[in-house]
């Protein structure tokens, strides 16, 4: 019995092992808990910047190949060249709630939205930086996080709008009026217009500046048909001096070009690529064929005599029959080992901001001023300018042509243009024709997205 | 209580109808007790309860009674005799009679040594003086030391030797030699912390010895145990050597698929996640493939709640326990074992010829309304239109070949023992180009104790190094390749399409894999006095894998302008463990008492990166990262885990018939936040062996008959490190001249593990003197506080967020295993085993799931592994679409999920088990062993991102039935381009390619020859030589590769080994 207690007495030591000490690891290596991130200036301005590595670190994201090259073959631009269904669906108007890209650009985009969030959150609760830096690291997640949501009521129309971190809450809430969420984007586009400098953080143009919030905040006054509002955000980005239009169409899209108001940097520039865009639909040499094509008929036919565009910013191939087609050829690298990344890619340009400004001001009647900025780009582009004859209906025919021919491939504008203009079945009907419905202007909400959030509802015709 | 209760019903199992009278008339002469009391019983309707043991020692009965009333009966009939009585109601019941203090005869001391048979004093060993409470336990010498007088008996036991009684002589010091247990009832068991044997465990435990493990030529130890553990689903998610298996222990208990059972080596925990930074073609590697089967003793997988508990937070999904071999006293033995053999895979699927395929092109094109040109069609119009290509032959069909060596040397003294031993195995693959897994072992073991056996000191250390040389990816994933598909150019380059891939240039992709395994174990002993162990058990593995990529651009379709890369993966996981234990070992009354207390200290520390690495000079020297003109980090990890705990086990056993355990842990981990790290388990198991019970006659057919039952609980911790930490990591790929940071997670500091209540109640009986035994358990496990990986809506930015859910999963279901010895004559003996499994796993609760973002996932009342999909209603006529039933009733050739979904079926097993068959004769024995899986599961059609019909890849010949012509009654929709695609997607997902994946394998066949007659003149210690075949056949009615991978996962391979065994 007796050693049955000392059994006992050693069984109460040894209790006493569990102690708390021995489980209260340190902390991961790799990691760096939140507290800490936002008390200096420099890991703040990193974990603002990474929202820019994690948009472009791989391809097929929503800021890289897919924005780009999706939504130009939802439109009449570009097609691949064999059948692939990710992307037939597209150039089909065949979107399904659980067609693959539909989900990815939709989880893409909110979680950069979380990330403004995070950094907003963080950046709002710290004192520790410097005023100058808090301004615009918070004028930077502004701007990111209305960038994202004008793509998202652009792209699925009327969605949730997401301001804070807490999952709890911003798992249910439901969609809420596109003018509520342009109402919010415009709101944080001026707060950003105000805590941003004309000056660029680093110097490139890798980051935003005040130019890049009022360039993004006209082009949503264009969409809002705030016409005069449009007119004025642009004129602040086209009478910045830092910025021209560039004459030799073949730099427009190198780093820090003269004409980029906002790049992203390539990141993931393994094996000597430069943009993803480029390595996804650029040859790889002289004799290599195009995988991703333009549409002939419907966009190349539009080129008029002499467009230094189609000499420049499309190349051509000849199939083994002997048909010739056309591929985009703004970004001209594909891999380039022997050398530093040349070409960024491209988020906001003046040219764009021209094309705002004379839509705004041709709506407004100001038919001349509006007819100079299409010259401006007409003449860029080696053409004669428009004839002054031409009326207001003739210029807003002239202004489609020019966005189409000027910014294809690029970020969805095309598509975006049909609809803000109503004229995406007038246009695409005849094309894609029994595949064609009118609903086909918005995405699906996501399939993954309605199933997990109750509140959510679908768009009309995919029920 | 317990205890009562059992004696209550016995006492009922007695109880007979009988005449009623208070007066007792019998005349007999030396009649027994027992006769007495049936008379008795007849007359007067009283009943008897007393323990038939009692009435060993009573004199037999001489009686004169007439009308005798029955008080004054009984005092006559009680005289002299060692009894006494008392009534209650009409129950007289039987005691021994109080002994008188004085008269007591003088009990001497009586000493003896146990040894075992090669003479190792056995430590711990209980001696009993039957029919007493006396008991004493040996010491580190073997002496015990008890009280006793001549003519009493000495029952003396221990675990994993045969029980053996002995009468006390006039001698006073007994040599007593244990023989190591024959009958099955008495052979080890090993439990958590501590041993016991079959006959006294009070959980579920089922063990598999060297002799199994060894009869299958495999290199994971895992292979070798699949269908042969009720309970325990093993199944293999690829047939490349080194491929991981998935196991599972009586159902999936997490909703999040965590379901891993705890892996303990010889008291080490082992990693069980693949160490892999990026996969191969067998996907990732089983690390439990590094341990080495033939350096393996037996492994016990424990089950219940009485047998798991122990582990805390970490035993809800069942533990395995391995335990490696040791050297043994006696003479030094040598062994080698050899053997060489080659395989192939069991199956392949016919697919359509050129000329089919051809066919099917054209009228995709013709029914998309598209030309064939020369760029979306180059089958059609530039390749040659008869050749068949049969890739599957060429990518997998070629022969593996497979050779092992292993040696042994073992042996000691009765102080010291050692083993060495080493294996060299290499195994190809029925991929071309010589791929494979190399792999050696060695095994290093070596126990000491001191002269007076007072302190002992063990240690083994396993090492193994795996080398795989694989290519990137399986090439079972080329099986679809189009029939007339090129290899090569005109010139002798490769061919290739505008964006495709050339099988044969995809094979310069080599994906090598080593890894290294260190697992070093030792325990020390100190006994202080007979009973008492101090114990220590210190651990320590690393395991390393290092890994490379080559991607030569080569293998690149020159449009793509890919130039030569190389990936470097290193992973490294080392952990460590101490846990001191102190364990006590007495008898009270007429039972043995054993105690056990200890702690444990824990930390596993993983680290692995994962870099990329271009600009080679040459492709020969992609290997070389320094060869890298630039390397760019692709991630890195770190996780460090640490784990501390004490625990406690009482364990009572009562004269051999009634047992109770009841076991205690407390425990902390990491993988929780501050404030939630902590919590209790615990468990209570009984078992009552009622064939000890007077009711049941000595030398009855129904030689053992155990009842257990066990309740208690365990939990499971089986998810991410610091999941908890709200935390940014960094994105590694700078941008503006610095390395970004992102939100690593969503994070959660309050969750905790999830509890798995276990209830089982087990029955294990043995007949024919132990040659038949059977086990029946029914256990009833509920998991709850689901720690969910909680699927969010993507508007939240990130998938999901780690929490407990107040979601239930039952698991419940039967296990039976029947082991017998049909026929036992001296040149013949027939043995059998059988197991059988039937697990039913049921979501029981989920509060709220209709508003929660698994509505569409699970479904309250069925299984967690329910697979949804679409009803398939038939193909359409007209329009050659297949058709499906809609939510709404409605069929159509269009439908969504979630909203038309139904429930295809269940991928758990309905019921699956094993047949082992085992004759010998003379020399000669025959081993086969059957699985057979009652499944179901989807077809080699089945799943997501395949190519429709009538797109360029080829078919199997399902598509023979496809839709041609309108008014057609089709089996699966028209050939299409790309405008039905997502109609195939939907046949591809539904009911169509759905169905039973059923089977019953012959897993293994071996004969084996013992030569040992015909050897001995060359001084041989034994030879035999055999023969084994694995997956000989496989009867089934799935349509596909096979119904175990299902789908287009590599199948296993049919395999023939020959192999020779010799011992010095």
């Amino acid at each position: 019995m007796k050693r049955i207690h000392i059994f006992f007495v050693l069984l109460a030591i040894s209790a006493g092992a569990a102690c708390n000490k021995f489980v209260d690891t340190p902390l991961p290596k790799n990691e760096l808990v939140s507290q800490l991130v936002f008390t200096d200036d420099k890991t703040a301005t990193a974990a603002v910047t990474g929202l820019y590595t994690s948009m472009n670190a791989y391809n097929y994201q929503f800021a890289n190949v897919l924005m780009n090259f999706l939504s130009a073959m939802q439109a009449d631009e570009l097609y691949y060249y064999t059948t692939f269904d990710n992307y037939d669906v597209f150039r089909e108007n065949r979107l399904v709630p659980s067609s693959q890209y539909v989900q990815s650009m939709f989880a893409d985009q909110y979680s950069f939205i979380y990330h403004t969030n995070a950094c907003l959150e963080g950046l709002r609760n710290n004192n520790g930086l410097s005023p100058a830096v808090k301004n615009q690291l918070i004028g930077e997640s502004l701007f990111m996080r209305s960038f994202f949501y004008f793509y998202l009521v652009n792209m699925y129309g009327d969605v949730p709008l997401i301001t804070s971190t807490d999952y709890e809450k911003n798992g249910i809430i439901p969609r809420i009026a596109r003018s509520v969420v342009y109402d919010t984007i415009i709101k944080n586009l001026n707060e950003s217009v105000a805590l941003l400098n004309d000056a660029y953080p680093t110097g490139t143009r890798i980051r935003p500046n005040r130019a890049a919030a009022n360039a993004l905040l006209a082009r949503i006054y264009l969409y809002n048909q705030q016409w005069t509002l449009a007119e004025t955000s642009a004129t602040k980005v086209i009478g910045d001096s830092k910025y021209s239009l560039l004459q030799d169409l073949n730099k427009v899209f190198l780093a820090n070009s003269g004409e980029a108001i906002f790049q992203l940097q390539p990141v993931n520039v393994a094996f000597g690529r430069n943009t993803w865009e480029g390595f996804t639909a650029a040859p790889a040499n002289a004799t290599a064929a195009a995988v991703f094509r333009l549409d002939t008929l419907h966009l190349i036919s539009r080129f008029e005599t002499g467009d230094l565009r189609l000499a420049n910013w499309t190349g051509f191939r000849k199939t083994t029959a002997g048909a010739t087609y056309y591929f985009p050829f703004k970004y001209k690298v594909r891999a380039n080992t022997a050398g530093p990344v040349t070409e960024y890619s491209m988020v906001l340009r003046l040219a764009e901001q021209y094309l705002v400004r004379a839509e705004a001001r041709i709506q407004q009647g100001k038919l001349d001023d509006g007819r100079a900025d299409l010259d401006a780009i007409r003449v860029r582009a080696g053409l004669p300018k428009l004839a002054t004859t031409l009326g207001k209906e003739d210029l807003l025919k002239a202004v489609e042509k020019e966005r189409h021919l000027e910014l294809f491939t690029e970020w969805g504008h095309r598509w975006f243009d049909l609809k803000r203009t109503k004229q995406s079945t007038a246009v695409l009907q005849p094309i894609k024709g029994a595949n064609w419905q009118a609903t086909d202007t918005l995405y699906p909400i996501p399939v993954n997205a309605i199933s997990t959030n109750p509140n959510l509802t679908q768009n009309e015709g995919y029920k | 209580m317990r205890l009562t209760v059992m004696l209550l019903i016995a006492a009922t199992l007695k109880v007979s109808a009988g005449a009623t009278a208070q007066t007792v008339s019998l005349s007999a002469r030396n009649v027994s007790m027992e006769n007495v009391f049936s008379a008795v019983k007849k007359q007067t309707g009283y009943l008897f309860f007393y323990d038939r043991a009692m009435l060993r020692d009573t004199k037999p009965v001489n009686i004169q009674a007439q009308q005798q009333s029955l008080p004054d009966f009984l005092s006559e009939v009680f005289k002299g005799q060692p009894l006494d009585y008392t009534i209650k109601d009409k129950t007289i019941f039987i005691k021994r009679r109080d002994l008188p203090a004085a008269p007591a005869p003088q009990q001497q001391p009586v000493t003896g040594t146990v040894k075992d048979a090669s003479g190792v004093p056995l430590i711990g060993v209980t001696v009993k003086v039957k029919g007493t409470h006396n008991g004493a336990i040996t010491n580190t010498e073997g002496k015990f030391s008890i009280k006793a007088q001549p003519g009493d008996v000495l029952y003396i036991t221990y675990v994993g030797f045969e029980p053996k009684e002995i009468t006390v002589g006039n001698t006073t010091d007994f040599p007593v030699v244990l023989q190591a247990a024959v009958n099955a009832l008495n052979e080890t068991v090993v439990v958590a912390y501590g041993t016991t044997s079959k006959r006294f465990n009070t959980g579920s435990v089922t063990s598999i010895k060297a002799n199994d493990i060894a009869s299958n030529p495999v290199m994971d130890p895992l292979a070798a145990l699949q269908a042969r553990v009720p309970g325990l689903q093993i199944n293999s998610t690829n047939g490349l050597p080194g491929a991981a298996f998935n196991v599972l222990i009586r159902g999936q208990n997490s909703v999040l698929q965590a379901n891993q059972p705890l892996f303990i080596i010889d008291g080490v925990p082992f990693i069980s996640d693949p160490l892999n930074e990026f996969t191969s073609a067998n996907g990732k590697q089983s690390p439990l493939a590094s341990i080495n089967p033939a350096d393996i003793e037996r492994i016990d997988v424990l089950k219940d709640a009485d047998a798991t508990s122990i582990y805390g937070s970490r035993g809800a999904n069942g533990v395995v326990l391995i335990t490696t071999k040791r050297g043994k006293a006696g003479k030094t033995k040598t062994d080698f074992n050899v053997y060489t053999g080659a395989g192939k895979v069991v199956n392949m699927v016919d697919m359509l010829s050129t000329p089919q395929y051809l066919q099917m092109r054209r009228e995709a094109f013709k029914n998309d309304n598209k030309t064939p040109d020369e760029e979306t069609a180059p089958d059609l119009l530039l390749w040659d239109q008869q050749k068949t290509t049969d890739w599957q032959k060429l990518m997998i069909g070629n022969t593996a070949h497979l050779t092992e060596a292993q040696g042994s040397v073992s042996g000691g003294s009765t102080q010291t023992q050692f083993r060495l031993s080493g294996t060299y195995r290499k195994e190809t693959t029925v991929m071309p180009n010589k791929l494979g897994i190399t792999k050696g072992a060695g095994s290093l073991s070596a126990d000491h104790s001191n002269k007076d056996g007072r302190f002992h000191i063990g240690a083994v250390v396993n090492y193994s190094s795996l080398r795989d040389n694989s290519i990137a990816a399986s090439l079972a994933s080329f099986t679809d390749q189009a029939p007339n598909y090129p290899i090569y150019d005109s010139l002798g380059g490769y061919y290739w399409t505008l964006n495709g891939l050339n099988p044969m240039a995809y094979l310069l992709r080599s994906s090598n894999a080593r890894t290294n395994n260190l697992v070093a174990q030792s325990d020390i002993r100190y006994t202080p006095v007979p009973g008492l162990n101090l114990k220590a058990n210190v651990g320590y593995t690393q395991t390393n894998m290092q890994q490379t990529l080559l991607l030569p651009g080569k293998s690149f379709n020159p449009n793509q302008g890919i130039g030569s890369s190389a990936q470097y993966g290193n992973t490294d996981v080392s952990t460590y463990i101490v846990e001191p234990q102190i364990d006590y070992t007495t008898t009270i009354a007429k039972g043995t008492l054993q105690l056990l207390a200890g702690g444990s200290w824990q930390q596993a520390l993983r680290q692995g990166s994962w870099v990329i690495g271009e600009g080679y000079s040459s492709d020969a020297m992609l290997e070389d990262m320094s060869s890298a003109a630039k390397l760019t980090p692709k991630q890195t990890s770190y996780a460090l885990y640490r784990y501390n705990a004490v625990f406690g086990r009482i364990n009572y056993n009562w004269d051999e018939k009634y047992l109770v355990n009841a076991t205690f842990r407390r425990d902390g981990s990491t993988r929780f936040g501050p404030g939630n790290r902590f919590g209790n388990f615990g468990a209570v198991g009984a078992a009552w062996i009622f064939s000890k019970e007077s009711f049941i006659p000595e030398g009855s057919i129904l030689s053992f008959g155990k009842l257990r039952a066990s309740i208690g609980s365990s939990g499971n911790d089986n998810i991410l490190d610091y999941a908890y930490l709200d935390a940014w990591s960094t994105t590694s790929l700078p941008y503006d001249g610095i390395t970004g940071l992102t939100p690593a997670r969503l994070a959660n500091p309050e969750y905790h593990w999830e509890t798995s209540h276990k209830k089982e109640v087990g029955l294990d009986l043995g007949f024919f003197k132990d040659r038949l035994l059977i086990t029946a358990d029914y256990y009833h496990n509920m998991s709850d506080n689901q720690l969910l990986d909680y699927k969010l809506s993507p508007q939240v930015g990130f998938p999901s967020v780690l929490r407990n859910f107040p979601a239930k999963v039952l698991n419940s279901g039967w296990e039976f295993e029947i082991n017998s010895i049909n026929i036992q004559r001296k040149a013949f003996t027939w043995r059998s085993s059988f197991n059988l499994t039937i697990n039913k796993n049921e979501l029981k609760e989920f509060p709220n799931i209709e508003s929660s973002t698994y509505k569409d996932l699970l479904v309250v009342g069925k299984s967690l592994t329910i697979q949804k999909g679409f009803q398939f209603t038939g193909i359409d006529p007209q329009t050659g679409l297949a058709l499906f039933r809609k939510a709404d009733g409605s069929t159509n050739s269009t439908v969504y999920d979630p909203d038309d979904n139904i429930i295809l079926g269940d991928k758990t097993p309905k019921f699956y088990g094993g047949l082992q068959n085992t004759f010998s004769y003379k020399g000669i024995s025959l081993e086969f062993f059957f699985q057979f899986v009652k499944q179901e599961g989807g077809s080699f059609n089945y799943g997501y991102g395949l190519a429709p019909i009538g797109s360029g890849a080829n078919q199997n010949l399902d598509a023979l039935g496809r839709w041609t012509t309108p008014g057609q009654g089709a089996s699966a929709p028209k050939a299409t381009l790309g405008s039905g695609a997502a109609n195939a997607r939907s046949f591809a997902l539904s009911s169509a390619q759905w169905g039973d994946a059923s089977f019953i394998r012959l897993k293994n066949l071996s004969l084996r020859y013992d030569l040992s007659k015909y050897v001995q003149q060359w001084k041989l210690g034994g030879a035999s030589i055999y023969g084994t075949a694995q997956n000989l056949f496989t009867i089934t009615g799935y349509e596909g590769y096979d119904p175990e991978t299902q789908g287009r996962s590599m199948p296993p391979l049919k395999s023939y080994t020959i192999g020779l065994q010799l011992s010095l």
